[in-house]
């Protein structure tokens, strides 16, 4: 690899660039899907690559390929380099890109058993079992079962000598049952809905989220939920389990920190956000009991690594202390528009994608409360678990989430289930009406590896661990 | 360069009119081969292009989107107009929520079409017992004048040939005249049935179903000058954003407006309005529809989720009578 990189910083340095970096991505993916006892699919994926980014006379160009002899390397070198002298011609504004001290160094996700050593029929044989204990229940119209395991080797060197080796593992696993009865369709899934919680762990995550488990309870909570009372509307206060709290951490605080959003890089897709870079230290994003934290390092967060693909070390980073901003998630490039460093949040999906600002692993810090407490002190409320539905605006301002399950609470206990619960709110306003979060012993990571970013788009896997928390005067049951 | 060239008059003309630009412009040659052991062996390579516009000035933003295969066909100023017009008009008010008339431009029903797609126009929606079509077929189930269909030949839409499977397409009627027809197959649900696939496979392997991907919405006979006119109180409405499913059978769907949302008055479009949040059934919608335009335009979002393949929509415009928005983005 290291006469592969070299051949091209060369390249770069002979064209006197700004600043030039070769990323070399080796992926592997496997996903096993069953579906009412039978083996839906099964996906074994590679794909290598490289992609280089060229910084010339103030202008980015990227290019990549995945053939890697010696004559690709340079075409595909010149790429690059023709996009930035192009791009340098008509760019009214050069980019700046501060020196960064070399980074030499490696990283690998610690695991304990590796999932492409554990062969795809004992995989199938997990999923088959799991899938058949939701279909003892009759009602169940699908079962699911969803198993993924995902390995990455990279490469990552820069024309300032930095040159970082890297070995990401990742694994997850879920089912859903899905009963459809009357005109309306309920589902239950676990560990979490969109096929399952995912983490930079090696099969040993897989075997501890014990599916086989939980099928005869998911089944059964669907069922219910058919001859559950619809979700009341109206305006009331609310409990959201950790599940449900990872993707509104997601969509309402991690898409809107991200520099590079502010800034209006993502404006032609999925908008840009009502933060702005003066806000940091003087905007109440929530109330005193939120605190979030970008960490990079947490063991076996989805988004956890060892260094971003600019070669900044991963992190931990307040981002907002008792309900104030006081960070943004930020590159090379857009922290020294702030006078800052880098915090490290820059990821590309594989080889032949430019890095963005990622979330990393975008955390709700744990309270003081246990949820028995949260729901003992609520008078009448709901508490919500498990994402169905989301969508939010193109500044990060109006958002509406849906949940598989509902419970009512009524006098301080928990009650009967809802169907099709919906809440709707403000972001700033929704945070700072959170007057509770619960603690350690209900603190967990989830993983979310579906998020969607940047033209042409890509996906990252990314990481939040939340508790229970509570918010008061939310407005539910949206018609 | 021809693009830099082409980015470079564009943002020139944007920043002419005092509004900042933010687009993409992308264009790229697609090898679409399909061997099985079967004997099929299908190959078809095309071109595919997808340039799109947003400016703002911080009150206002407008969106403006080219699809057509061939640059030249581009008239940059008119084009970057579009978008301009759209963004002009001051700060936006805000409007409460609630149900009102209103137009929907292409690109707004283009994103009914597609969840209706997802939800119920497939084989295995209806397999499933999950589609809004089942026990359906043979009813009116929306308004008469529309008529909504798959067809990967016709050249007013991003043709294709074959499908992921080579199985040669075929035009599938979903809503004639406002009852509900047929539904697309691939060789899988087929089988299921003993039928023929209609060549709607998609990307193995496929586990959400034979989804149509190049729907049309039939135009009517008018035109949306006099649909603006007709309408006394209303919304007008460019595109939809982030929108999501809610009660799928019933096919309720979220969403916000986004880049030209307009109050409509005695019959003139009058000023912006803050982007709404709408949560209504889709099959509601297109049961209250008072005209459609005769002019259609075609929509893609060219790729989905990083993926490159041809999905495009041609859609009308469309005037609803009562569109529940249940919400306003405003801090």
């Amino acid at each position: 690899m290291k006469d592969l990189v070299e051949n091209i910083l060369n390249l770069a340095r002979l064209k006197k660039v700004d600043y030039a970096d070769v990323r070399i991505v080796r992926r592997q993916k496997e996903e096993i899907a069953v579906k009412n006892g039978e083996m839906e699919a099964l996906t074994w994926d590679e794909d290598f690559g490289f992609g280089i980014r060229v910084l010339f006379q103030g202008a980015w160009g990227f290019a990549c390929s995945s053939k890697v002899d010696k004559k690709e390397r340079e075409k595909t070198f010149h790429r690059a380099w023709k996009i930035s002298r192009e791009g340098s011609r008509i760019q009214p504004k050069k980019i700046s890109f501060p020196h960064a001290p070399p980074v030499v160094a490696r990283y690998q996700t610690p695991i304990s058993v590796n999932p492409f050593r554990v062969s795809p029929e004992t995989k199938l044989k997990l999923l088959l079992e799991a899938d058949a204990v939701i279909r003892r229940n009759k009602k169940v119209k699908i079962s699911e079962a969803f198993l993924g395991a995902y390995q990455t080797e990279k490469t990552f060197a820069s024309t300032e000598g930095s040159f970082v080796e890297q070995g990401i593992v990742e694994c997850g696993a879920g089912i859903s049952a899905t009963v459809i009865e009357g005109g309306e369709i309920q589902v239950q899934s676990y560990p979490n809905s969109f096929r399952g919680n995912f983490a930079t762990q090696g099969y040993e995550w897989v075997e501890e989220l014990k599916i086989g488990s939980h099928g005869e309870r998911i089944a059964e909570e669907a069922v219910q939920l058919l001859s559950a009372k619809p979700c009341p509307s109206g305006i009331t206060t609310l409990i959201l389990d950790g599940s449900q709290l990872a993707l509104q951490v997601h969509e309402s605080i991690g898409h809107p920190i991200e520099l590079d959003r502010i800034l209006g890089t993502e404006a032609s897709y999925a908008g840009t956000s009502f933060l702005k870079p003066k806000r940091v230290d003087d905007f109440q994003f929530g109330s005193e009991k939120v605190n979030i934290v970008a960490d990079a390092t947490f063991p076996g967060g989805l988004g956890t690594s060892g260094f971003d693909d600019e070669g900044v070390k991963a992190q931990r980073v307040p981002i907002i202390s008792r309900g104030k901003l006081v960070n943004l998630l930020t590159s090379r490039e857009t922290a020294f528009l702030l006078g800052k460093e880098s915090n490290g949040t820059m990821r590309a999906d594989g080889w032949n994608r430019l890095p963005l600002i990622r979330m990393t692993n975008i955390n709700l810090e744990p309270g003081e409360w246990t949820l028995e407490q949260m729901i003992t002190g609520t008078e009448e409320g709901l508490f919500l678990s498990t994402n169905r539905s989301w969508s939010i605006d193109d500044q990060r301002i109006n958002f509406q989430f849906g949940t598989e399950v509902g419970w009512e609470i009524k006098a301080g206990k928990l009650g009967g289930m809802v169907k099709n619960p919906t809440y709707t709110g403000i972001t700033p306003q929704f945070w700072n009406s959170c007057d509770a979060v619960a603690n350690r012993d209900h603190w967990q990571m989830w993983g979310t590896p579906n998020c969607g970013k940047g033209e042409p788009g890509q996906v990252a896997h990314v990481g939040h661990g939340t508790a229970p928390a509570r918010f008061r005067n939310v407005r539910v049951g949206v018609k | 360069m021809r693009k830099v060239k082409t980015i470079q008059e564009i943002l020139s003309l944007v920043k002419e009119k005092g509004f900042s630009a933010s687009g993409a412009f992308s264009h790229g040659e697609v090898e679409l081969i399909v061997v099985n052991s079967l004997g099929v062996e299908a190959y078809q390579k095309f071109s595919d292009l997808f340039l799109h516009l947003i400016v703002q000035n911080g009150k206002g933003s407008g969106y403006a989107r080219f699809i057509p295969r061939d640059l030249d066909q581009l008239q940059i100023e008119p084009w970057v107009k579009t978008a301009v017009t759209k963004a002009q008009g001051g700060s936006p008010v805000q409007v409460e929520p609630g149900e009102y008339e209103v137009i929907l431009e292409p690109e707004a029903v283009r994103e009914l079409m597609v969840f209706l797609g997802y939800l119920g126009f497939h084989a295995l929606a209806v397999q499933e017992g999950r589609s809004f079509f089942c026990n359906e077929f043979g009813k009116k189930m929306v308004h008469e004048k529309v008529t909504i269909y798959d067809d990967g030949l016709d050249p007013q839409g991003l043709q294709v040939p074959f499908d992921f499977e080579g199985v040669p397409k075929q035009k599938v009627i979903f809503f004639e005249g406002g009852v509900a027809k047929n539904v697309t197959y691939d060789s899988l649900t087929a089988g299921k049935e003993g039928r023929e696939s209609t060549g709607h496979g998609l990307i193995p392997p496929n586990t959400e179903g034979p989804i149509p991907i190049n729907l049309f919405m039939q135009g009517g006979d008018s035109h949306l000058e006099e649909m603006i006119r007709s309408v006394r109180r209303g919304i007008y409405v460019t595109r939809f954003h982030y929108t999501n499913v809610v009660e799928p059978m019933k096919t309720v769907i979220t969403g916000m407006t986004r880049d030209g949302t307009f109050w409509i008055e005695e019959g003139e479009i009058k000023n912006p309005v803050k982007n709404l949040r709408f949560t209504e059934s889709v099959l509601k919608a297109l049961s209250r529809v008072k005209a459609v335009s005769q002019g259609r335009k075609i929509c893609s979002s060219g790729s989905v989720y990083g993926r490159r393949f041809i999905n495009g929509t041609v859609a009308p415009a469309i005037q609803v009578d009562g569109f529940n928005f249940s919400g306003v983005s405003s801090l």
